[in-house]
């Protein structure tokens, strides 16, 4: 198992951040990360085996992450509104108008926009990761872009 | 394009500063190991099942058993709402209120097991440790009494009352920390405290919660004034806020209590 040991100290630090993003709380992060490393050791020598443990890693996360969310009364409010106030592209309160406007998404979209644009996956990666088409993975990103552009746009013009 | 550069670099921004990270590697790999000896034992027991069956080994046992509720050796315990992580075995449980059910349960923040710990309500995972409880009662508020861990005027009022400690067992394994307070006051955090040193992990209810039948449960060191203090979740409070609501003692609200103070 020291093979799985090596893995997962060095995935733990990106699963996590890709979980923040995913759930915006760094404690239920730890838990999902926690989760997803847990379902991967039960399966590890068959995963070993697919040479593609840290797509399998981001697959099991997002999954995990959908699940927990599913038929779930949660503290995150989702609205269709983004904040009216804008900030400046480098200031430490980005983080919290980047999560506002992540939180405007429903779970599957939010994946979508966190695999895509933090952890830098190809639409066919993400399509694999979520169990959908590169087409759903597309359209997708370009309504999730849409939602969030007023927030982009107000960060540029500040910036 | 821009939106799309723009929105790379946001996302980098809102991972920075990120807090120190735990012992995640080392708990995932406690976990899948509990897995999967429950897995080869479940298979075992299994196969076990199937030749005795066929084989006529196994006598058909009559009359239901209570849900949540086991027998061993005249002392009944808790049993979980499946919900306990693997490895906890059957004197694990997990308390949940009536209001969330049981996908929020009881769960030590952080899963670190050390005196002061504040004790929160979490979601529901078979892979979380920090949830992981035992109860064992059988006991009344009167045999406490009897060992010296409850005052005289408790017993006096709640004599009859069935009294347990509950104590934190990640993974089934005893920590000698129970659930407690360090005072009977309105608003006293719930917080992990040595097992057995007094009336402060000592919780009593009418009945032991069992799933379907919510109680208000009451601290050993509630001397039986007008307004009882019992175990109450915020009732502003959601689980899922940050940072995470702890339980505490709060008076009992009129009637059988609020529904953040109705546990299973």
């Amino acid at each position: 198992m020291e093979d799985f040991v090596e893995f997962a100290a060095a995935a733990v630090p990106r699963l996590r951040r890709t979980a923040f993003l995913l759930c915006g709380d760094w404690h239920m992060a730890e838990d999902l990360a926690q989760t997803t490393l847990t379902k991967m050791f039960v399966h590890w020598r068959r995963i070993k085996r697919q040479d593609a443990v840290f797509s399998y890693a981001s697959r099991t996360l997002v999954n995990t992450y959908i699940a927990s969310r599913r038929g779930r009364k949660s503290g995150e409010i989702v609205t269709d509104e983004v904040p009216e106030q804008m900030l400046m592209p480098d200031s430490p309160e980005t983080r919290m108008v980047v999560m506002s406007a992540l939180a405007t998404l429903a779970p599957r979209a939010r994946a979508v926009v966190v695999l895509r644009f933090w952890a830098d996956m190809s639409v066919q990666q993400v399509a694999e990761a979520l169990g959908c088409s590169e087409g759903t993975v597309k359209s997708q990103t370009a309504r999730a872009l849409d939602k969030m552009r007023p927030i982009l746009e107000g960060v540029r013009r500040h910036g | 394009m821009d939106d799309e550069v723009m929105l790379y670099r946001m996302l980098d921004q809102a991972v920075a500063n990120e807090p120190p990270i735990g012992p995640v590697v080392e708990r995932a790999v406690v976990a899948g190991r509990q897995i999967r000896r429950r897995r080869r034992i479940a298979g075992a027991l299994g196969c076990f099942a199937l030749v005795a069956v066929a084989g006529g080994l196994i006598p058909v046992l009559g009359g239901p058993r209570s849900p949540g509720l086991s027998a061993t050796s005249g002392r009944r315990t808790v049993s979980a709402p499946s919900t306990t992580a693997p490895g906890c075995g059957k004197f694990c449980g997990d308390l949940y209120l009536s209001e969330f059910g049981p996908s929020f349960v009881l769960d030590v923040d952080k899963q670190a097991p050390a005196v002061g710990q504040p004790v929160i309500m979490f979601a529901a995972s078979s892979t979380d440790p920090g949830e992981d409880w035992t109860f064992t009662t059988g006991t009344t508020v009167h045999d406490f009494y009897q060992a010296g861990l409850i005052s005289r005027a408790t017993a006096l009022h709640y004599g009859k009352d069935e009294a347990y400690e509950i104590e934190y067992a990640p993974a089934g394994a005893s920590t000698g920390l129970c659930m407690g307070v360090r005072a009977s006051k309105a608003y006293e955090e719930v917080r992990l405290e040595k097992c057995g040193m007094g009336a402060q992990t000592v919780w009593f209810s009418t009945a032991a919660p069992q799933p379907g039948h919510a109680v208000t449960i009451m601290n050993g060191l509630d001397k039986g004034t007008s307004t009882p203090l019992v175990l109450t979740f915020p009732a502003t409070g959601y689980p899922t806020d940050v940072p995470r609501p702890p339980l505490s003692l709060m008076p009992l609200a009129p009637g059988r209590g609020a529904s953040s103070q109705q546990w299973e």
